[in-house]
């Protein structure tokens, strides 16, 4: 980053223009911290303005990531420019007279005619009445002769237009039009609301699709004639204007049924015959680049026509160019436009994934799943050539893994010999080897789209840097252990599922540990967590903040391990060894175990271990050890003979005394095969707002033969909030998770009744001033523990993080009662919707 | 341009029908007044066109033809400045933030009418110097190689002209809301 920075320096004053001050009584008020945060404050207003590219922005991102301080100078900024941008939305257009150029070229020869007029071309008098200015109908076919003037006119319109923000001020265009949803899927309003099968856009309306979306619009006219129908695809802003669909940002498809128009928000006019057309604008935002040309000719704008013929006239030219069947046309910057014939048909599937790298579209297997994945470091994103992505999927009664490899161009492909045919994918995606510089991407499940028949994900999964998180492991004393082992895992929250991440790090002999390629982010319910094991220490589980979050930079995370307890263990004596496993304290149930190989005897046997609960396996039964006392041997613990072994599961991972140690990959989306039987419309929607929740993951929970809770992941939830799903008998509740970590469940009685599951707004927690770290200590890092009661959604306990960055507030907790733990103070709450508790 | 410059008056009132809208926007800018915006807006055309000789095959249309738009306005506002009194003996009034503020009532009022009005009024209290940039560059929607060669200054001025007039506006905004 330093270097981006050098070369902004040296070029200050000369060639590279300088850059927005920053504000004084913001420095004043909040000071840069070091050397970075000043520099980072003389960037932020271009940042806002959108005038950084490649390295620079990369860096303002990087850093208020990271600083707190930096972050606010940058939100400040950015609000100065959205006021100002308000401003230029309300004001009134400046009104021209319509005769404005007839008027200038006659008072043009007024001036003239007193000198001479000799060698003019004058203007036919025709022309200008024939062709008013910005007296423009869409529909109607313009002699060829005049479309130039007719593009120009709409291009210097439109370029004006542009410019102050008002893409639907065409007051003077005469075409009035209302856009109808028809399918959409994470599409909003630009108040922020989510749209609905069947909503009605009316003119000056912007639709935003989020980076996972996209929605169908049916384009039509004022007599409600259908003209075509538009696909937007992720992160795609189009905007309604008066003489047609106005594409600010991102890629839509466009099936028209006859003639249409579609305008760039850099004023460049794109007329559509009936057929079909693919057009790109992903990195449109560049166009507002230095007039100097210095953006070349990169073509950052593609019109492809699949069927029909386009006429693109673009902002400052006057020639009109077509494009034919099969061509594609290419522009950007100041550059001329391109057209050549579309290759072939693979890259058809390249134009789904728009990303700044050399286009070499990987073959299209018809039906197979195609991804991407980029790097996000510096600057513009990479393809993460190396990377590995496991996917699991359903596939007919299956559940199937597929492992690939992200090409050199950033492509996956899964499963190129069967037609995929599942609605979600469930990924995880490893950095490229060698790249502990980038975290893990962790196993989520992502929707799978289907426009033009080709399966693929609606946006590139990116691997981000994650940053090193650092901890020392003492004993109760403060002494430095060495040789812990510090295995990084993710735990789930709602199941009590447990998942190894990246290899497993030893303590030092100052007991410091260093863990790289974590994730940065995980889904809702999720946390990172390590398991620490050692021989002669009551090995146990630590849940741990995520790297670059407030809690991660708190400081060095300061773990400790007590020491064994010696117990007696009174078994039914035999011959043969039998195997005693201890939980994981702190870990969730069924999750992690240690497990000893003990010989039974007549006189009870000693046994080191730690302080969870201990567990006798004999045959397939799983019997709890409990202590007693025993009048000859005093303390002893013996089986409980028909004690519920429901509490244990089928551990996940083992560590066999001092051997090895291996971890069973679990998590909630394991189990996604289909049950027979009548589907349940299930419908997942806010409690408060009755706002419908696509994408919101649904799961089935059981509880099966023996005893063991079951947990079978249903799907996600469609554009409408909806998924049918078969249950089985034995599953009566249904647990449903928000993008945003809501939580819904219900018990589903009936297979054949539509079920509604309402989302739950989250409650926050404030830890009062007796339960925070002592001012000036050395760990200032809060891990607060909550066990939910009985009867609630998560099945265990889960801890968070908070400093006083967060104001020692914990939140995004769920409604309901809880005992909370901090340090060894247990506390009970009751944490409510949308309600500050304090604990004191 | 090619066949502006060849004289065709065709061409030239095509010319004139693209850029008018951010020409006749400069002006409006610079000058505040619907009428003299567009008698400046059609001077820049005209010095365009007599100009035409001048212009460079191998550069861009736009900034000149903003360069002279500027000029233009800068004229007009000579000649009306001229024929008028002089009326502006306050001063600069950027160099007290807080001397022009109004009447905190009448402020408030402007407020509840809504933030708006109120951040496009103090915007028009702005000094001319630092008013025009920023109004040119999220108003007008110009870039900021645009409003240079509008205003006849370099992109590095424009920015810091920019980031003063937010500087002001901020500090006068924050004022009223402390008020």
């Amino acid at each position: 980053m330093s270097s981006h920075f050098e070369h902004q320096g040296s070029g200050a004053g000369r060639e590279e223009p300088r850059r927005q001050p920053p504000n004084p009584a913001d420095l004043r008020r909040h000071p840069p911290q070091g050397e970075t945060c000043l520099r980072i404050r003389g960037l932020v207003r271009d940042y806002a303005d959108d005038e950084l590219e490649g390295p620079l922005r990369a860096a303002v991102e990087l850093h208020v990531h990271d600083c707190r301080q930096c972050a606010l100078a940058l939100a400040r900024a950015e609000h100065e420019v959205l006021w100002l941008r308000r401003v230029a939305r309300a004001e009134p257009e400046p009104q021209l007279k319509r005769t404005f150029a007839a008027d200038t070229v006659q008072r043009l020869l007024r001036d003239l005619g007193r000198e001479t007029t000799s060698g003019l071309r004058l203007p036919p008098p025709a022309a200008a009445a024939e062709t008013p200015p910005l007296q423009v109908a869409p529909r109607a076919r313009t002699p060829r002769g005049h479309r130039v003037l007719f593009w120009s006119l709409l291009g210097a319109a439109m370029a004006l237009l542009s410019a102050v923000g008002l893409f639907a001020g065409l007051g003077e265009m005469e075409q009035s039009n209302c856009l109808v949803a028809a399918h959409v899927l994470d599409v909003y309003d630009e108040s922020g609301t989510l749209l609905r099968h069947g909503a009605t856009l009316d003119v000056g309306s912007t639709v935003r699709t989020g980076r996972d979306g996209n929605g169908a619009f049916e384009f039509r006219d004022r007599e409600q004639r259908r003209r075509g129908t538009l696909q937007l695809n992720g992160d795609t802003t189009l905007r309604l204007g008066e003489s047609g669909p106005v594409l600010v940002q991102g890629s839509v498809e466009v099936d028209a049924r006859e003639q249409m128009a579609l305008a760039l928000a850099d004023g460049t006019r794109i007329e559509l015959d009936g057929g079909r057309y693919y057009i790109d604008a992903s990195d449109y935002r560049a166009h507002d680049g230095p007039l100097d040309g210095r953006l070349g000719n990169r073509p950052r704008v593609r019109v492809e026509v699949v069927a029909g013929e386009a006429r693109i006239a673009r902002n400052g030219t006057e020639t009109e160019l077509a494009v034919h069947s099969q061509q594609v046309a290419s522009f950007g910057g100041f550059g001329p436009v391109d057209i050549a014939a579309v290759p072939s048909d693979a890259e058809l599937s390249n134009r789904l994934f728009p990303g700044p790298r050399d286009v070499q579209p990987v073959p299209a297997e018809e039906h197979a799943l195609v991804g991407e994945v980029f790097e996000r470091l510096m600057g513009a994103p990479r393809p993460a050539a190396g990377a590995q992505v496991t996917s699991y999927f359903w596939r007919g009664n299956m559940r199937t893994t597929c492992v690939t490899q992200v090409d050199a161009n950033g492509f996956f492909r899964v499963d190129p010999q069967y037609a995929f045919r599942s609605d979600f994918v469930v990924l995880l995606v490893q950095p490229p080897p060698g790249r502990s510089d980038l975290g893990w991407q962790f196993i989520d499940a992502r929707p799978v789209l289907r426009t033009g028949g080709q399966p693929r994900l609606p946006e590139p999964l990116v691997l981000t840097p994650s940053m090193a998180i650092q901890g020392d492991v003492t004993d109760g004393e403060q002494a430095p252990l060495l040789g812990v082992r510090v295995v990084p895992c993710v735990v789930d929250e709602l199941f009590g599922l447990l998942m190894p991440l990246v290899d497993s790090v030893s303590t030092d002999e100052s007991g410091a540990f260093t863990l790289q390629q974590l994730p940065t982010s995980l889904g809702p319910h999720q946390q990172l967590g390590v398991l620490l094991l050692h021989p002669d220490r009551a090995s146990r589980y630590c849940a741990i903040p995520l790297p670059g979050s407030l809690g991660a930079r708190a400081g060095r995370l300061s773990l400790t391990m007590e020491a064994l307890r010696q117990v007696q263990l009174q078994l039914p004596p035999g011959n043969r060894s039998v195997e005693v496993l201890e939980e994981l304290v702190d870990a969730p149930a069924g999750t992690a175990v240690l497990s000893y190989r003990v010989q039974p005897a007549v006189t009870p046997v000693a046994l080191a271990c730690g302080r969870g609960r201990l567990w006798l396996r004999r045959g397939g039964a799983l019997l709890p050890l409990r202590p007693a006392t025993d009048p000859q041997f005093g303390s002893v613990y013996r089986p409980e003979e028909g004690g519920a072994s429901v509490a244990l599961r089928q551990p996940l991972c083992t560590m066999p005394g001092a051997g090895a140690f291996q971890l069973v990959p679990e998590f909630r989306h394991m189990h996604i095969e289909p049950a027979a039987g009548p589907p349940v419309q299930l419908a997942v929607v806010h409690e408060d707002s009755r706002r419908s929740e696509p994408r919101a993951q649904v799961f089935a929970v059981g509880t099966a033969a023996d005893g063991q809770r079951t947990v079978r992941f249903l799907g996600l939830t469609d554009y409408a909030g909806e998924l049918p799903a078969a249950l089985l008998d034995s599953e009566h509740e249904v647990v449903a998770v928000g993008v945003g970590g809501g939580l819904a469940h219900r018990t589903v009685s009936d297979n054949a009744a539509g079920s509604t599951l309402l989302l739950q707004r989250c409650g926050t927690v404030l830890v009062g001033p007796a339960l925070r770290p002592p001012q000036g200590s050395q760990h200032q890092l809060l891990a607060v523990r909550f066990e939910p009661a009985a009867g609630m959604a998560q099945a265990g306990p889960f801890v968070r993080h908070t400093t006083a960055a967060e104001g020692w507030i914990v939140d995004r907790l769920p409604p309901g009662d809880y005992t909370l733990q901090i340090g060894n103070r247990r506390l009970p709450v009751t944490v409510a919707a949308d309600v500050q508790v304090e604990l004191r | 341009m090619l066949r502006v410059q060849a004289g065709d008056l065709e061409a030239f009132e095509q010319l004139v029908e693209r850029y008018q809208r951010m020409v006749y926007g400069l002006a409006l800018s610079m000058l505040r007044s619907p009428e003299d915006a567009e008698e400046a807006a059609q001077d820049a055309f005209v010095k365009l066109f007599r100009a035409r000789d001048r212009y460079d095959r191998g550069r861009d249309l736009e900034p000149w033809l903003l360069r002279i738009a500027g000029n233009a306005c800068r004229d007009l506002l000579r000649r009306r400045r001229a024929a008028a009194l002089p009326s502006a003996a306050g001063g600069n009034p950027d160099d007290d933030p807080t001397a022009h503020l109004a009447d905190p009532q009448s402020e408030q009022q402007e407020h509840q009418a809504g933030m708006q009005q109120l951040v496009r009024h103090e915007l028009d209290r702005l000094s001319e110097r630092v008013r025009l940039p920023l109004e040119l560059k999220y108003l007008r929607g110009l870039t900021n190689q645009q409003i240079a060669a509008a205003l006849g200054i370099s992109v590095s001025n424009v920015k810091v002209l920019v980031a003063q007039a937010k500087d002001i506006l901020q500090s006068r905004l924050e004022r009223l809301f402390e008020a």
